[in-house]
């Protein structure tokens, strides 16, 4: 069995990202970037399957600028065989992204996509989704179990009244929450393995797909920033503030 | 700024050096602010967390240097120590005691890798491959003295006190040796001693390979450090402690083989210092940013800002000199020595300078243990004396630039 | 310009959010018509009905429907889709789940978490944990949305929409229900909660929450929160994890107990109107956000707090 997992380079998520002064987008100069952490959570998955015996080959794919060959290289040290690195400098919207993937998976036929549920950049939580639906296959969303049968998978998936557990045949789309598992770091003595790996590296018109955006960005700002107020010296301070000062109790 | 700039480092170090910094964020830097009010109350088998070493070994950080024959990895040699100097800082950002306790087990290793009998690595290396907790140490220092007293004085007199003996098929090992790095908590030590009365130290001292079980080997104390607290320094007694012939490492000229350690271990110093830095610089600058007095946030103060631009300016400083030294050790240049001494003491009283910044700049607040800020500045001000002293760094610095006058053993002028 | 809003329901039961939709609808202008898809739901459209400016209720009562599983309620909207402009559906667990699906199959690219919803089709949605509001507008012929409802008011009651039943259409069946894990909890839920006591790691047991931070949310008829840390640590369950992944809400008062304000926290809960901290470490990020910090253990505070409020209350 084959698995596609695909990962996106993101800023780091313990760095707190501004926007630029002049509106035009986030300041991402100089800021640390890493592999997108839902991602990380998909290819632990992956590695598991194929520790388990369960999966035979895995599949790294992302799309980003060359820095990107990082995320991918993290990918293969953590465990994928291979690397796809479609190369694109600009912001990728999800439905260009899901398209690609379609394109991927036609090409190298997983049994199974996995792939974090959100990237923690633009926060959309949809190209699981959108592939799942271009392929035309079934989709499992927010991911926090996953059993592989034979030809068949049982997945149970985060929601917002607590947990549900849905069936698919394979081929099928996953994209994987929190606890799904907790991903295992690269460690030092496979990231020299993962030198040995190959990454191919491609370019969006190799598949055919154009990355011409839909949305149209007028601004990017911050929100007004809350401001830290006053430290209380007890929990009757406190009780009294916020019935006098705040009015809410 | 601050970091090392990614477009200097190969894929594999940016890897490496990312994989430390979620190691540290993730498992270490959590459980040093839940600790470090514990420090003085920790006992030494507490500074060893397991949740800290498991996370290591996940990582793979705690077996560098072990060759890849032998299970471990070979990093790319013509930037070893560079990568070494990479991975120590993002690990002493986290805590300059446990990067210690790791990066002794790499000096150690290439020690072993470039000096040890092919039987002597077969035996050990798998051995701490396969313990999480097994570390090493390197013991040189001397109740009567180190460096301090050897440098200067190339004769008989000046030699260690701690003396080997060849008895049939087993070295007698009797002396002590203090300040030991891992001493309290190692499983093999290697061990200096005196092999030849008659001559001066650079000719005659051994090396020795000493499991922790050797009968006639004791700890005897877990030295109480002011700053790299989760490193346990040891005091070690040798007293007719007998081992085997083939456990001898380097006869007689052991102290010259000692410069592999030697300089990589000056560059890894520096690298830990600098590590100290940076989590100087980065805990200051988030502070300075968020408090507010005199109704605006302290940076906008300009008094605060010249303080923040000094440290980030020396940190820099030193960062430039530890890379053009690691630099030059991994080429082997005819300098390396110099400028591996120089961005060790260089590191020890910048870094002071830049950990007396954060203290100030914290306010009062720098002063409470439950800030962790005085932790830094304690961190930073053992520096200044691990490894050698400031005095003996600049001793060794002018002795190698000046070998025909400064290098000679002080003595009736010729 | 017609909205068709996917309504957020539990079959015999409307969820507030699909009102919180509606006001976001309304404000994009023309028609609101919303969508009940399930099994049984026909008390759930007859309460949508009611929602003031609502003009229409397709109803959509199906087998195929129960448990509003992705592909089947996806087909059903592409069928509805020609006669709409806007597709829309609160940012619920479900919602996200199939609002995707329906745009790729429309060829079109989502907006997700719309929060404002400005001039000339322009919407306002937070990027980067909240920490950046991106404007965008959509050059799609058609616009797929999922509305954040915790930044709308919900529409009033008073509304006597007509409901039009509707027909799923045939489509393969790709996925299937197994079952439920649901909590059950007597206290309100978080979404629509006026205050929430939320528990971080500190706690350190499911004990903790249970005998320490509940009795403190009970005497205030709060709902209960918790942090990622607090959720992996298995102290509570997944559904109510805050944050910029999990339940995003914007309560009048918010209570962080031993949550030291990592951004992912704070993403989901910096709009609160008044957010109270406590935590033993002076030096937590969330004291940068809190309107009232109390540095303290949270062993010793929370149980004085809650003497003080019921102290308050009876006097």
């Amino acid at each position: 069995m084959k698995i596609l997992v695909a990962v996106k380079m993101v800023t780091d998520p313990n760095v707190k990202v501004r926007a630029l002064t002049d509106g035009t987008g986030p300041d991402l100069a100089s800021v640390k970037m890493a592999m997108n952490p839902f991602d990380e959570i998909a290819v632990e998955e992956a590695v598991r399957l194929k520790e388990a015996g369960l999966a035979t080959e895995i599949v790294a794919v992302s799309i980003g600028p060359a820095k990107a060959s990082d995320t991918l290289r993290t990918a293969l040290a953590m465990g994928a065989d291979r690397g796809i690195l479609i190369r694109a400098d600009q912001a990728v919207e999800p439905l260009a992204v899901a398209k690609l993937l379609r394109a991927v998976a036609d090409e190298e036929a997983p049994d199974l996509v996995l792939t974090g549920k959100q990237a923690i950049d633009d926060d959309s939580n949809q190209t699981g989704q959108m592939l799942a639906a271009l392929l035309g296959w079934g989709q499992a969303t927010f991911a926090s179990r996953v059993k592989l049968g034979d030809g068949t998978l049982e997945v149970t998936r985060e929601v917002d009244g607590g947990l549900q557990t849905i069936g698919l045949s394979l081929p099928a789309v996953v994209t994987a929450d929190l606890r799904l598992n907790e991903p295992r770091y690269a460690s030092l003595p496979n990231i020299m393995k993962a030198k040995k790996k190959p990454i191919a590296e491609k370019s969006p018109a190799d598949y055919g797909v154009s990355l011409e955006p839909r949305l149209r960005v007028i601004r990017v700002e911050e929100p007004p920033t809350r401001q830290a107020g006053i430290k209380v010296g007890s929990a009757a301070e406190l009780v009294q503030r916020l019935h006098n000062e705040a009015g809410v109790l | 700024m601050i970091h090392a700039d990614d477009g200097s480092l190969s894929e594999e170090q940016r890897l490496m050096r990312d994989s430390c910094r979620s190691y540290i964020d993730d498992v270490v830097t959590p459980f040093i602010r839940a600790n470090w009010q514990r420090e003085w109350d920790m006992t030494p088998g507490e500074r060893l967390s397991p949740e800290i070493l498991q996370g290591a070994e996940q990582i793979g950080v705690r077996t560098l240097g072990v060759p890849e024959e032998f299970g471990g990895i070979d990093l790319d040699r013509e930037s070893e120590v560079r990568t070494f100097a990479l991975i120590s800082e993002e690990i002493a950002r986290g805590d300059s005691g446990l990067s210690d306790k790791l990066v002794q087990n790499w000096k150690v290793s290439i020690l072993l890798r470039e000096f040890a009998p092919k039987h002597l690595q077969a035996k050990w290396f798998p051995r701490l491959l396969e313990d999480p907790q097994f570390l090493l140490a390197h013991c040189l220092t001397e109740p009567r003295g180190a460096s301090d007293r050897w440098l200067p004085y190339n004769v008989p007199e000046a030699s260690m006190n701690t003396r080997a003996v060849l008895d049939g098929d087993h070295w007698v090992i009797n002396g002590r040796k203090q300040f030991i790095s891992n001493g309290y908590d190692a499983s093999l030590y290697v061990v200096y001693a005196n092999t030849n009365p008659k001559v001066g130290m650079l000719q005659g001292t051994s090396s020795f390979l000493v499991p922790r079980d050797t009968p006639g080997f004791t700890v005897t104390k877990c030295n109480e450090t002011m700053g790299c607290r989760f490193m346990n320094n040891g005091e070690l007694v040798f007293e007719d402690c007998r081992i085997p012939a083939d456990h001898l490492l380097v006869k007689d000229q052991a102290m010259g083989s000692a410069g592999q350690y030697f300089r990589a271990g000056k560059i890894i110093q520096a690298a830990k210092n600098l590590g100290v830095g940076v989590a100087c610089f980065e805990r200051t600058a988030d502070y300075v940013q968020n408090y507010v007095q005199g109704g605006r946030i302290l940076i906008k103060h300009q008094a605060v800002a010249i303080r923040l631009a000094d440290m980030a300016t020396r940190i820099e400083a030193v960062r430039a000199l530890v890379e053009r030294a690691s630099k030059a050790v991994d080429e082997n240049h005819p300098d390396a020595d110099i400028l591996c001494n120089m961005a060790k003491v260089y590191a020890s009283e910048e870094i002071m300078k830049v950990a007396t910044h954060a203290l100030e700049l914290h306010g009062g607040n720098g002063a409470m243990l439950e800030f962790g800020i005085e932790k830094l500045f304690r961190d930073a001000a053992i520096f200044l004396h691990m490894d050698a002293t400031v005095d003996v760094s600049n001793m060794k610095i002018i002795k190698n630039m000046f070998p025909k006058t400064a290098g000679k053993y002080a003595g009736p002028e010729e | 310009m017609t909205t068709l809003i996917l309504a957020e329901h539990q079959d015999n039961h409307l969820d507030e959010a699909t009102a919180k939709a509606v006001t976001a609808a309304r404000r994009i202008g023309g028609d609101v018509h919303l969508l009940i898809a399930g099994k049984d739901c026909r008390p759930a459209a007859e309460a949508a009905a009611r929602i003031e400016g609502v003009a229409k209720v397709l109803l959509a009562d199906d087998d195929g429907l129960a448990n509003r599983l992705a592909e089947p309620v996806a087909a059903l909207i592409l069928s509805l889709a020609g006669g709409y402009d806007v597709l829309a559906a609160p940012a619920t667990s479900t919602a996200k789940n199939i609002m995707p699906r329906v745009a790729a199959l429309l060829d079109v690219m989502q907006i997700s978490d719309v929060i404002a919803v400005g001039e000339d089709g322009q919407y306002q949605r937070p990027i980067y944990a909240g920490n950046i509001i991106q404007t965008v507008a959509s050059d799609d012929p058609k616009q797929v949305l999922t509305i954040r409802a915790s930044a709308f008011p919900a529409a009033g009651q008073g509304g006597s929409a007509p409901i039009e039943t509707v027909a799923l259409p045939d489509s393969p069946r790709l996925s299937s229900f197994v079952g439920n894990e649901l909590s059950e909890s007597a206290r309100p839920e978080l979404g629509g909660a006026r205050i929430i006591v939320s528990g971080g790691r500190a706690l350190g047991s499911a004990e903790n929450f249970d005998n320490v931070l509940a009795p403190l949310a009970d005497s205030l008829g709060a709902a209960i929160g918790a942090s990622r840390a607090a959720v992996d640590a298995g102290y509570v369950s997944n559904d109510l994890q805050v944050g910029q992944t999990g339940k995003i809400v914007a309560p009048d008062l918010y209570i962080a107990c031993g949550i030291s304000g990592a951004i992912q926290h704070l993403a989901g809960m910096k709009d609160s109107k008044i957010i109270v901290a406590i935590n033993k470490d002076p030096e937590a990020p969330i004291f940068q956000i809190a309107d009232y910090g109390l540095v303290a253990d949270l062993f010793e505070a929370i149980p004085e707090l809650k003497s003080e409020i019921e102290a308050k209350e009876s006097a």
